[in-house]
């Protein structure tokens, strides 16, 4: 593997460390600076892979990343965030614990969907091997398990858009898709933002309902 | 007309409505489009196929045709539901979304391609949440939020399947893909069977079902009569599409019976009216999947199921909305006497009722013996009599409980005015015309 692939792979695992960090904070203002960081490392990925394959798209797309996931999105979650923004934090409790099932999530993602299906059916990658589809797997199961795990409104929209952060890299790496869908999908979450922040202003937390049951 | 055109003024006439809202003629500005849309999908009848831009088959045409006419009967239901009760949302942002959302559903089952199918499907979220919480309580927010998550990671998944299509054919094209010899390998298999989940999850198959009863039960009458009548539908045309390229029978039959056997187990304890007809849907949903995976005349057999159960389903909820309005009351035990005070109500229950659950000779029932006759020409006969005895079992549900609403002691509530009151009667009496139809087609 060449620099250039070694270098992917390590901002990759970072990605994923900004995953497990997002996980484990309580504040709601961390988790928005958690997801910037990672959309903005989701776009440095994207720059290195137009560098790495010539392809000028790569650049367009990273920029986006950064403009839409990195700023805009990031913008509206922030805006809904009640009170002083910086002290406003979830009711959770076992963090440590939340850890743990991160991890076995994290498992499920590399052993049994990925190595037990993927990696024996999809041959190679657009950079390394193919080891590296492993990376976006992981990082969708955690953004799901983000979802799972908590009950605050802000809390679940920065799952959801580490889920569809996953697939920007699922892309990079399987196979670039047109770009007219990428930028679908792009509006598609930011309209999805917009919509859940406006949400999010009427009820902060989830919990069980009992007419919503059965 | 050219065919593209015509697609094109299908996608744009609900859009360009919206511009009534800057001038607060929208509500009639709606109806007229409604009606146009209606309209314009007659024409395109003779237009097809169309393979370039769009891609359209007869099937495409039925969902289409399905999609314009419970369009247009929302939009006159709307027009007289607006004024009767208080919402936190304005008629004209009602109408202005109900537009958008009625736009994104016609885009996805148009598009001729998978990738954008998939953005369509999204966008149809997007413009159809804020439909659901018409009535701001902590219920309806909680309802519209699951929605909203449920459905997002659903719809992650089914993204997956796109860039695995995308990887093995390099085109989303969906008439290259379909024209496309040997289609069939692990990794499309792979990519048909995460569609089922993600495209299920909006499709509401079991176990991803669980934001359908909550959206359906909390959202403003006429968005339920299309959430359930026609986006329901839409999803399912563009798992059916993405299934077609590479069918996996036994993977498709096995979701369609859990949906089958769980939705008709929900509806034996429901307490609200609504959420059953919500699980009624998703009991549809089942039986329309099963007819399309084994295809031949189970396939045909699925197509006037659905088209059955938009009408029928439309009519139960619009009726539903009717007695919620008259009464204030969502619990079934609640409600009773219905046909001594609320005649053309309670008659719109009952014979929508009767077309949802599949009594002789409404169109559900027609085209549920159209698949069971291909059930047993495939040599199922283990799923037929499951799918027999649940079908039973959730007409039996259903129908009991709509009988004690109807007829039961009582009935002083007041029935609705205008065209409330007859567009839930005229939509459970075009499911019946539907069956009346086939029958005659068949015979």
């Amino acid at each position: 593997m060449n620099s250039l692939g070694a270098l992917v792979y390590l901002l990759c695992a970072v990605t994923l460390v900004s995953a497990f960090y997002i996980l484990l904070q309580p504040f709601i203002k961390s988790m928005v600076r958690g997801i910037i960081l990672q959309s903005v490392l989701v776009g440095v990925i994207s720059f290195i892979m137009a560098w790495y394959l010539g392809d000028a798209d790569f650049v367009v797309l990273g920029v986006l990343v950064i403009v839409l996931r990195g700023t805009l999105v990031s913008y509206f979650l922030e805006r809904e965030i009640p009170g002083r923004s910086d002290l406003f934090r979830e009711a959770t409790n076992g963090l440590s614990s939340t850890f743990l099932i991160a991890l076995v999530f994290a498992g499920i993602g590399i052993f049994v969907v990925y190595f037990f299906v993927f990696y024996r059916l999809i041959p190679e990658a657009t950079i390394g091997t193919n080891t590296i589809i492993a990376f976006p797997f992981v990082l969708m199961f955690l953004g799901i398990y983000l979802i799972l795990s908590r009950t605050n409104t802000l809390a679940q929209i920065v799952g959801y858009v580490e889920g569809e952060n996953s697939m920007v890299l699922m892309s990079i790496f399987l196979v670039p898709v047109p770009f007219i869908i990428e930028l679908s999908v792009f509006l598609d979450v930011i309209a999805m933002v917009v919509i859940a922040a406006i949400v999010a202003k009427e009820k902060t937390d989830h919990l069980v309902i009992e007419e919503l049951r059965g | 007309m050219d065919a593209d055109i015509l697609v094109y003024l299908l996608i744009a006439i609900p859009v360009i409505a919206d511009i009534g809202y800057f001038f607060n003629v929208l509500r009639k500005v709606a109806i007229l489009a409604a009606g146009l849309v209606l309209a314009v999908t007659l024409l395109l009848h003779s237009a097809l196929p169309v393979a370039g831009t769009f891609y359209l088959t007869d099937t495409t045409w039925a969902f289409l045709l399905m999609v314009a006419s419970i369009y247009l009967l929302s939009a006159v239901y709307s027009y007289g539901y607006f004024d009767e009760g208080a919402f936190d949302i304005t008629p004209d942002s009602f109408y202005a979304l109900m537009n958008l959302f009625v736009a994104t559903m016609i885009f996805s089952l148009v598009i001729n391609n998978y990738g954008l199918m998939w953005a369509g499907i999204e966008a149809t979220t997007v413009t159809s949440a804020l439909l659901i919480m018409a009535k701001k309580t902590p219920t309806s927010l909680e309802a519209t939020w699951r929605y909203i998550i449920i459905v997002s990671v659903g719809l992650i998944f089914a993204f997956i399947s796109v860039i695995l299509i995308y990887d093995v054919f390099h085109t989303l094209t969906v008439s290259e893909i379909l024209s496309a010899p040997g289609r069939a390998s692990e990794l499309v298999a792979v990519a048909v069977a995460i569609a089922l989940v993600g495209i299920g999850t909006k499709v509401g198959l079991f176990p991803m079902n669980t934001w359908l009863p909550d959206a359906h039960s909390e959202a403003a009458t006429p968005a339920s009569a299309l959430f359930s009548g026609v986006l329901l539908p839409t999803a399912l045309y563009v798992l059916y599409m993405i299934y077609l390229i590479d069918p996996q029978e036994t993977l498709f039959v096995l979701f369609a019976l859990a949906t089958i056997v769980m939705a008709s187990v929900f509806m034996t304890y429901q307490k609200s009216y609504k959420r059953m007809f919500a699980y009624s849907s998703m009991e549809n949903m089942g039986v329309a999947l099963l007819g399309l995976t084994i295809g031949g005349i189970g396939a045909i057999g699925a197509i006037i199921v659905l088209f059955a159960h938009s009408f029928g389903k439309a009519g139960a909820f619009y009726a539903s909305g009717n007695v919620l309005h008259s009464t204030g009351k969502k619990d079934i035990s609640a409600v009773t006497g219905l046909f001594a005070s609320m005649k053309n109500t309670a008659s719109a229950l009952l014979l929508s009722s009767l077309a949802v659950t599949g009594a002789p000779p409404f169109g559900i029932f027609i085209g549920e013996f159209l698949i069971f006759i291909r059930m047993f020409a495939l040599h199922l006969y283990l799923e037929l009599a499951v799918v027999l005895f649940f079908l039973m079992l959730a007409f039996v549900s259903v129908n009991a409980n709509i009988s004690h609403m109807v007829f039961g002691p009582g009935g002083t509530n007041e029935e609705v005015s205008g065209v409330m009151a007859y567009v839930p009667l005229a939509s459970a009496l075009i499911s019946l015309l539907i069956g009346v139809v086939a029958i005659v087609v068949i015979a």
